[in-house]
Parts: structure tokens; C-alpha cells; sequence
């Protein structure tokens, strides 16, 4: 017990010993604290400089993207649309807009339908047809073009020899007499492209202008380029991420 | 004493030392997490330029058939395809992609044809196009006559127009449906500006190099009786006397005098003089005027003019475009 009782008291004044800590103690703490205070400050700034450049480079990277994106998106719509019809004809092209009619299928005639103006086709599209906007393009067998308007598609029960398991065969009414020798009718909208409020942007008939790709472009220097025998365009991204582009859309011929 | 206190104060810088690797090691840890988000980024890219690649590689292949079948143009088997009927020609296969094209006979002379190249496991690219193929005997019979005049063209007929048909009749243009005065030359040997058409054979064998050498149609038995060619020129054309068959392109004036005896297709952009006991069998088109003179003649005649343009369709069959748009769609 009372050999407890020392082994305690030594024990109090090892303590006692370690609690009242010396003058030099005191000044390593404090230095260690600033140490550590800085040391922690560096690391949050370094910390946020890091999420900071991540995230400049991340707007960077997603900026130069939306600019790629509707470069890309930019030409294989407007190549597309315009090779699907012939200059002057189908499409007029200004500085910031393109007029068109913009086919959306082919149908190829099967036969003559049991009403006037009627025709039963085998139709393949990028969308079924809307008599309420759309239009034909009658092709005859001697090349001879004739557009009018499309007053009604429906089903048939009338067979086509020779459709495409792609193809629906249906019964169209067209706003017009019928040529016996028919042999293509092209289903098209009319509508226009136009370069406005940084954006590629389509409009059907009086419809409105509906964006197609990101909003990157500058309006006063992006457009149409009208040359002699052809037509382009020029891109200039509005930020200074990307690079301008002038690329040749499709041949005008005089 | 207080070197024990000392050792005992020191035991929290090693704690500090343990936070300082945790922090090292998730550094490192981000810093391989932003290489792999970096990595992944390249990846997407690259993988939205591969595939942008491919649409621009099965296009251009897709095109690249439909070009090829289009200068193909007329081949044996187009005649027995009924209007309706469909034909695919052997795929081909080519820089890991697949074409095959196909042929839809809309009418006589109307096509479609669809070209689909594939690379798998892509889904195929598609293209379409209407083509337009002369048919001899359609194109014949929409000519209005046995001499088609353009518009108020003159005529001087002092001889004979006899045949099967109307002597004269009036077309819009030098042409046969879409193959135009332009097109048809650039098909043609050229000739020069005067001669004398003559067969001319070699070991037995009719020599077809030989500018004037028109076939021998009134010889069944000689080398060249079957042979009837297509002859063009720009400018006038002088033919003194000879025989052959043939369908013959001008663009100016024609003269057939001195007996000549030619039967066939006649096309010319100028006049065409018929003299001196001459003769002509089959169809004329002079857009600019015709004159016959006493003794000389033109026989109309729907066989002989088919016929001379159905021999020269591996030469002038060459399918024209039927519509100006290169892409007809859905793609």
C-alpha cells in the first residue's frame, strides 16, 4: 500500500513534471501553428488553383467541342439539304440565310389511284408526310419537273410490285392533274436556314427559327459566301477558343 | 526528467508526418483520377472523329459505285429487266468495304439506281439516283416524222419523202430526248470535213479504225455488213458518194451528193442537202432546213433508224442523270 502510494506520488510529479511545459516548448507550438496555418492556406490555394485550371480547362476543352460540334453539324446539314436539290431551282442562298425547299423523302410511283389526283407510291422518308405543309416534286419519265401541293396521304390496300421492305406504300392526293408517265414523286417543305443569335437555326414555312447547334458563332462575320460557281460558308467562333472556317457548301452554277 | 518529457512531446510531430503521406497519397490519387479524365476526354474525341471518318469513307463509296455504274452505262442484260423489275449487280468488295448496286427500272428508260456500301458492323450508307438510258425504238417513235424540221426551218423538195410515216414534222431541238447535240459528238468518232464512205476489211475481219468505213449494208456476206458506227463532226460535212449505215451527228450543215446511198439516223443542227441522185433511209432530224433535189430521195424508214441506234448503245448508252440533284435521299 505504501509502496503504491510512492510509485502514485512519483507518478503526480512526472506529471507535474510534463505540464508545465518550458519557455522553448511554447515557442515551437506557435511556430508550428503558423507553419501549419500557411502550409494550409498554400494547400487550399493550391487546392483551388487546381479546380480552378481544371475548370477554365474544362470550359476551354467544352467550348472548342460546341464549336467542333456545330462546325460539323453546320456543313453536313447544309451539304445535305443542298445537294438534294439544284440552285436557283431549289435553293437561293444570301449572306446570312438559305431559302429551300427541303425534301424529306422519295416515292416511286406504282400506279395510277382509283380517284383523280391520286397516286399510289412506294414512300421512304426521314418523317411520314404532313399534307398541312408539305409539297411534291412530280419527276416524268423525260426528266420533266412539276411541284405542287400534296392534299392527302393515307394507307392503301392497293399492292406494289417491286416496294422495298423500307418503303410504306400509300395513297397520296396531289393538288394538280397527273402525268401518265410519272415516275418519282419527292416529298419537300419549304423552309430556310439562318445564321442568327450565334446559332445554325431552321424555320419551316412561317414557323420559328428553331437552333441547331450550340450558340458560338459571332452574327457579323458568320454566313453565306456567294462566289462565282459556288457557295460556302464561313464560321467565326465568337469566343476565342476555335479557329474560322471557310468551306465550300455546294456549286451554284451561273 | 525532462528529457522523458521531451520524448513524450514529440510523439504528435509523428502524427503529422502520417497526415502529410494520406495527403500525399490522395494528391497522387487525384492527380491519376485527372490523367484518366483527360485520357477519357482524347478517347471520346478520337472516337467522334472515327466516326465521322466512317460516314465520310461509306459516302464516298456509296458515290464512288454510283459513279462507276452510271459511266457503266447500257449492258446486255438491261433489256431483259421488265419495267418494275429490279437487278443487283455482284458486290464488291474494296479497302474493307462492301458496294452493291442496285438497278429498279422505273420505265423504258428510267432507272434507279441505289448503291449501299457497308463496313461492319456499321450500318450501310446509302445513295440514290435517277439515270436515264435511251430506249432505240422509243426514241425513234417520238420522232414526229421521217424529216424532223426545227421551227420555221425552210425546205426545198424537188425529189421524193416517202416511208412510214409523215414526211415532215417539227422538234424543239437537234436532240434524242435528254442525250443533246453536245452530248451525242462527244460520244462519236469524229470525221472530217469531206469524204467517201467505204467498207474497208482486213485479214477478213471488218477494220473499224477506218474513219469512212460506214459498214457494207448491201454485202450480207462481207466482214463488215453487221457493222454500223456512230460518226460525228463540228461543222459542216461533205459526203461525196459511197454507201454505208450509220448514225451520223452534225453540228452544221450536211451535203450528200454524188449517189450516195446511207441509211440509219441523221442528226444535224444545220441543213441537209439530199443531191445528185443520192438517197437516205431512215430518220432525219435538220433542224435548220432540208433540201431534196430532182432524182434524190429520203425513205422513211422506223427499222433502219432503230436499228443503226441500236448498235451504237454500248457507245452512246452512257446513263445520263434523269434528275440534276446528286442526292435524290432518304439517307
Amino acid at each position: 500500500m505504501m509502496a503504491v502510494s510512492r510509485r502514485s506520488v512519483r507518478r503526480g510529479a512526472a506529471r507535474q513534471c510534463a505540464c508545465a511545459p518550458p519557455s522553448s516548448a511554447q515557442g515551437t507550438s506557435l511556430v508550428e501553428a503558423v507553419v501549419a496555418l500557411l502550409l494550409g492556406l498554400f494547400l487550399i490555394h493550391l487546392g483551388y488553383s487546381v479546380i480552378l485550371g481544371l475548370r477554365t480547362a474544362s470550359e476551354t476543352v467544352s467550348d472548342r467541342l460546341d464549336v467542333l460540334t456545330a462546325s460539323r453539324i453546320t456543313r453536313s446539314v447544309l451539304r445535305r439539304e443542298m445537294a438534294r436539290g439544284t440552285a436557283g431551282r431549289d435553293w437561293v442562298a444570301a449572306d446570312d440565310s438559305l431559302r429551300l425547299r427541303a425534301f424529306r423523302g422519295t416515292a416511286i410511283v406504282c400506279s395510277l389511284g382509283p380517284l383523280p389526283s391520286e397516286l399510289v407510291v412506294a414512300y421512304e422518308g426521314d418523317r411520314r408526310p404532313e399534307p398541312a405543309k408539305d409539297s411534291v416534286e412530280v419527276v416524268g419519265a423525260d426528266g420533266s419537273l412539276l411541284y405542287v401541293d400534296l392534299i392527302g396521304a393515307g394507307p392503301t390496300s392497293t399492292t406494289c410490285n417491286g416496294a422495298d421492305s423500307t418503303e410504306v406504300v400509300m395513297a397520296w392526293r396531289i393538288d394538280g392533274p397527273i402525268l401518265d408517265d410519272v415516275l418519282v414523286v419527292r416529298l419537300f417543305e419549304s423552309g430556310s436556314y439562318h445564321f442568327a443569335r450565334s446559332a445554325l437555326r431552321y424555320r419551316v414555312g412561317a414557323g420559328g427559327r428553331q437552333p441547331l447547334t450550340p450558340e458560338v458563332w459571332r452574327d457579323s462575320e458568320t454566313g453565306f459566301l456567294i462566289g462565282d460557281s459556288a457557295v460556302g460558308v464561313q464560321l467565326m467562333p465568337r469566343t476565342t477558343v476555335g479557329r474560322p472556317v471557310s468551306e465550300f457548301l455546294a456549286w451554284d452554277p451561273p | 526528467m525532462p528529457r522523458r518529457v521531451g520524448t513524450v512531446v514529440r510523439l504528435p510531430r509523428n502524427d503529422e508526418s502520417g497526415a502529410v503521406l494520406a495527403f500525399a497519397v490522395l494528391l497522387s490519387i487525384a492527380v491519376l483520377a485527372v490523367g484518366h479524365a483527360l485520357l477519357f476526354a482524347s478517347e471520346g474525341a478520337y472516337v467522334t472523329a472515327r466516326a465521322h471518318a466512317h460516314i465520310v469513307e461509306g459516302d464516298a463509296a456509296a458515290e464512288g459505285a454510283l459513279e462507276e455504274a452510271r459511266r457503266a452505262g447500257w449492258t446486255l442484260w438491261m433489256d431483259l429487266i421488265p419495267v418494275g423489275g429490279r437487278r443487283g449487280d455482284p458486290p464488291q468488295l474494296q479497302d474493307n468495304t462492301t458496294t452493291e448496286v442496285t438497278w429498279r427500272r422505273l420505265s423504258a428508260e428510267g432507272w434507279l439506281v441505289e448503291a449501299a456500301a457497308t463496313r461492319t458492323p456499321r450500318p450501310p450508307t446509302v445513295r440514290r439516283r435517277l439515270l436515264w438510258i435511251y430506249d432505240p425504238e422509243l426514241r425513234i417513235s417520238e420522232l414526229p416524222a421521217v424529216v424532223s424540221l426545227g421551227p420555221g426551218a425552210p425546205t426545198e423538195i424537188l425529189g421524193s419523202i416517202s416511208g412510214d410515216t409523215v414526211a415532215l414534222g417539227v422538234v424543239d431541238a437537234p436532240a434524242l430526248g435528254l442525250l443533246d447535240l453536245a452530248t451525242m459528238l462527244s460520244f462519236a468518232a469524229s470525221l472530217g470535213p469531206r469524204g467517201r464512205p467505204e467498207p474497208a476489211d482486213v485479214w477478213g475481219a471488218c477494220d473499224t479504225a477506218v474513219m469512212w468505213n460506214w459498214g457494207d449494208p448491201s454485202s450480207p456476206s462481207r466482214p463488215c455488213s453487221s457493222y454500223s458506227p456512230l460518226k460525228g463532226r463540228r461543222g459542216a460535212l461533205e459526203v461525196d458518194g459511197g454507201e454505208g449505215q450509220v448514225v451520223l451527228v452534225v453540228d452544221g450543215d450536211v451535203l450528200l451528193r454524188a449517189g450516195t446511198r446511207v441509211t440509219g439516223l441523221l442528226i444535224a443542227s444545220g441543213r441537209v442537202d439530199v443531191l445528185e441522185g443520192s438517197s437516205f433511209q431512215g430518220r432525219i432530224v435538220a433542224f435548220a432546213g432540208l433540201g431534196v433535189e430532182a432524182g434524190s430521195s429520203v425513205v422513211g424508214s422506223r427499222d433502219r433508224a432503230a436499228a443503226a441506234l441500236r448498235a451504237v448503245r454500248d457507245v452512246l448508252g452512257g446513263a445520263l442523270p434523269l434528275h440534276p440533284a446528286l442526292r435524290l435521299g432518304p439517307e
